[in-house]
């Protein structure tokens, strides 16, 4: 399995917080869920492997450049999707044109632009609000639309930042279909609170905690790690709580 | 790119900065129309043509604020985060904003050119020579305010950044206007650097090639240098923003010196009766006014045939001659064919001074008596008093009344030999109160 994120003593800084400090990681295709409580380095991880924040230290290399080098990061962002958090739209615009406008930056082949639109459009089941603007959207539905833009050039490496938030318990249901039909080509990277999205969508999971992983492994591995004291309501958040409290015991027991 | 373009042009302020730039500027054209001023664009595609240039003075503004407040829009939407990461160059990305910015403020400003067309097809007779440049410079100017105001709203991203560069802009332009008002109206110099004319010319004057050449130099390199702004990645290049402005200003200086608003030779040239009668001619800037002009100009001709050595053809004197009066002549002003208020006014009025126009301008001291010395002219030649026209203040009219009685108390020979005195006069652009001999002071 070829790897598209490689990541060596990783560290990222916002501001002068240093949010990523000291991962490794290497993913290939595949569902990957990035797990871990608030405040984690869950976000900035992201943003790092989506460009925005340029590494501070260590080594990242995504799909196949060395960031540290000088990379070509127009190559790496034409194989990239990403949706942000906080995702930005242009409110006047329809779903269909912001769509085809983002695939247009994307330097999606214009004869391949419409039709690559109207399959990611179907794919998240906006199709029939393709001609609705975009300020006229439910909170789902804006961010299926932003799962639209960050899949429409068909990316090799997707980077979806809480996705699920604000989607109703049918659309989480086929946004997880999505997902794993989406990792079989490429290398899907899920930020997330919800710990049953993981469980049931992705391929491996990445515990994250206070910039470090914590644990990476499958989801049936971090439902193993619990036991029935460990606080949560099902096998995976007993894992869960049970790896992050032990991440969190460990230093002092070392210091 | 021309789908992109579309959603553009369908989606983005320019849409919006092109409609309200129409909607203005046909709203400046036709509220005049309620003071009945609609004259002051509609006689010629020449006035049109610079008066849409004077509503530059708040189209402008609104140009440059609409093009910051569209640079706002990835800010406002906060897409900036998304945006960077897509592999397109900053510099495309923004390139069909600005083209589909240039493209609403081009339509908008020639919309208002058309809404003027249809009433100056129905006024005006003769074209006008240049208009197509002084519009072509005005496109260029509202352009240059929208790349402009893009420039600077990407350099100074800042919510407050489009009503600052708006009102800021119009205040000092209107500001201009003081600041530049000059003696000779026809050589504006530096102010031609300003995105509008900050005074209207007559049916007689066209814009100079030269001028509208400096001007589009200048704000050529505005607007070239506002999308250079507008599309710098770099600092570097968002420095060399300023070249392009600063080449446009070099390459139009020695054209700013020139007269901007010279006579039109094509417009001050006559056309005339051809029907074997009296010749009868307007310049061709009025040649619709000559049919309303003929009945009345052969009148005034029969009436002055009173005196010795009488005109025999009448003709428009434009304000600034181009050629001593002949005695055979007889001139009206130019402006009476607009402001006659029927055929028997006009004739009155050709009869004014004894068929010569009116040397003096208001402000001068001799004005209201060389008036009167010319009302008295008129009713003498006309053969009643008061002549047809506008009721004047009482006490005008009773100053009229008395000096008419005191003129015909004389002989009926001293009557005609001043009448003629005052034509004579008239005709050197003499005093033509002192002509006459009656009056306060005389």
């Amino acid at each position: 399995m070829a790897t598209t994120v490689r990541a060596e003593g990783l560290r990222v800084r916002t501001g002068r917080h240093v949010a990523v400090n000291g991962v490794d990681l290497s993913l290939g295709a595949g569902v990957h869920g990035l797990l871990g409580p608030n405040g984690a380095g869950k976000t900035t991880l992201i943003r790092a492997l989506a460009t925005v924040l340029r590494p501070h230290d260590g080594r990242l290399q995504l799909l196949g450049q060395p960031m540290e080098a000088r990379p070509d990061l127009r190559a790496i962002r034409r194989s990239l999707g990403y949706l942000p958090q906080e995702f930005g739209y242009y409110p006047r615009f329809t779903v269909s044109e912001f769509v085809e406008y983002m695939a247009w930056l994307k330097e999606v082949p214009g004869a391949e632009r419409r039709r690559a639109v109207r399959n990611a459009l179907e794919r998240v089941g906006m199709a029939e609000r393709a001609g609705s603007r975009m300020k006229a959207l439910s909170g789902g539905m804006l961010r299926r639309a932003g799962i639209a833009q960050a899949i429409v050039n068909e990316p090799e490496l997707l980077l979806l930042d809480e996705p699920t938030v604000g989607l109703d318990p049918q659309q989480r249901l086929d946004f997880r279909a999505l997902l794993r039909d989406l990792g079989e080509r490429s290398c899907v990277i899920v930020s997330t609170h919800l710990v049953e999205d993981v469980a049931a969508a992705c391929s491996s999971v990445v515990l994250v905690d206070a910039g470090r992983v914590v644990f990476h492994g499958t989801p049936d591995d971090i439902a193993s790690a619990g036991s029935g004291s460990d606080a949560g309501d099902s096998p995976i958040e007993r894992g869960y709580s049970a790896l992050i409290a032990r991440h969190r015991t460990a230093p002092a027991v070392a210091r | 790119m021309s789908r992109i373009l579309g959603i553009e042009l369908r989606r983005s302020g320019a849409l919006l900065a092109g409609t309200a730039t129409a909607v203005i500027g046909v709203a400046g054209l036709y509220v005049l129309a309620l003071t009945g001023q609609t004259g002051l664009w509609d006689q010629q595609w020449n006035l049109l043509a610079v008066f849409q240039r004077i509503m530059l003075v708040v189209l402008w503004p609104l140009a440059l604020a609409a093009g910051a407040w569209q640079a706002g829009r990835d800010r406002r939407s906060r897409i900036e985060e998304l945006l960077g990461t897509t592999p397109a160059p900053g510099w495309r990305r923004l390139r069909p904003s600005a083209l589909a910015t240039a493209l609403c403020l081009t339509t908008g400003y020639l919309l208002v050119l058309v809404a003027g067309a249809v009433k100056v097809a129905t006024t005006a007779g003769y074209p006008g020579s240049g208009w197509q440049a002084v519009t072509a410079v005005g496109v260029l100017a509202l352009v240059a305010a929208g790349l402009l105001g893009l420039g600077l709203g990407r350099l100074l991203p800042y919510a407050y950044t489009p009503a600052v560069l708006g009102a800021g802009s119009l205040a000092c332009l209107l500001a201009a206007i003081e600041a530049t008002k000059l003696d000779d109206a026809t050589k504006p110099g530096w102010a031609l650097l300003l995105p509008y004319f900050t005074s209207t010319i007559s049916e007689f004057q066209a814009v100079g090639g030269a001028a509208s050449a400096g001007q589009a130099w200048w704000l050529g390199g505005l607007a070239v240098g506002g999308l250079v702004l507008y599309l710098a990645t770099n600092r570097l290049v968002r420095t060399l923003a300023v070249a392009p402005p600063a080449l446009g200003l070099l390459l139009a200086a020695p054209m700013l010196t020139v007269t901007a608003f010279p006579v039109d030779a094509a417009a001050v040239a006559e056309v005339c009766t051809t029907d074997g009668g009296p010749r009868v001619c307007v310049t061709a800037a009025h040649s619709r006014k000559l049919p309303m002009l003929v009945a009345p100009a052969r009148q005034a001709l029969r009436l002055l045939a009173k005196l010795p050595n009488a005109p025999t053809s009448v003709h428009e004197a434009v304000p600034v001659p181009t050629r001593p009066q002949p005695a055979s002549e007889a001139w009206l002003d130019a402006d009476n064919l607009s402001s006659a208020g029927g055929p028997a006014e006009l004739t009155a009025r050709i009869l004014a001074g004894a068929g010569t126009p009116l040397c003096l301008r208001n402000e001068d001291s001799d004005y209201l008596a060389v008036l009167r010395a010319r009302a008295v002219t008129a009713a003498w030649l006309y053969g009643s008093h008061p002549v047809p026209g506008p009721a004047l203040a009482p006490a005008e009219q009773a100053l009229r009344d008395t000096m008419w009685k005191a003129f015909i108390a004389q002989p009926e020979a001293e009557q005609q030999r001043r009448v003629a005195a005052v034509r004579a006069a008239g005709l050197d652009c003499g005093d033509q109160a002192a002509a006459l001999g009656i009056g306060a002071g005389r």
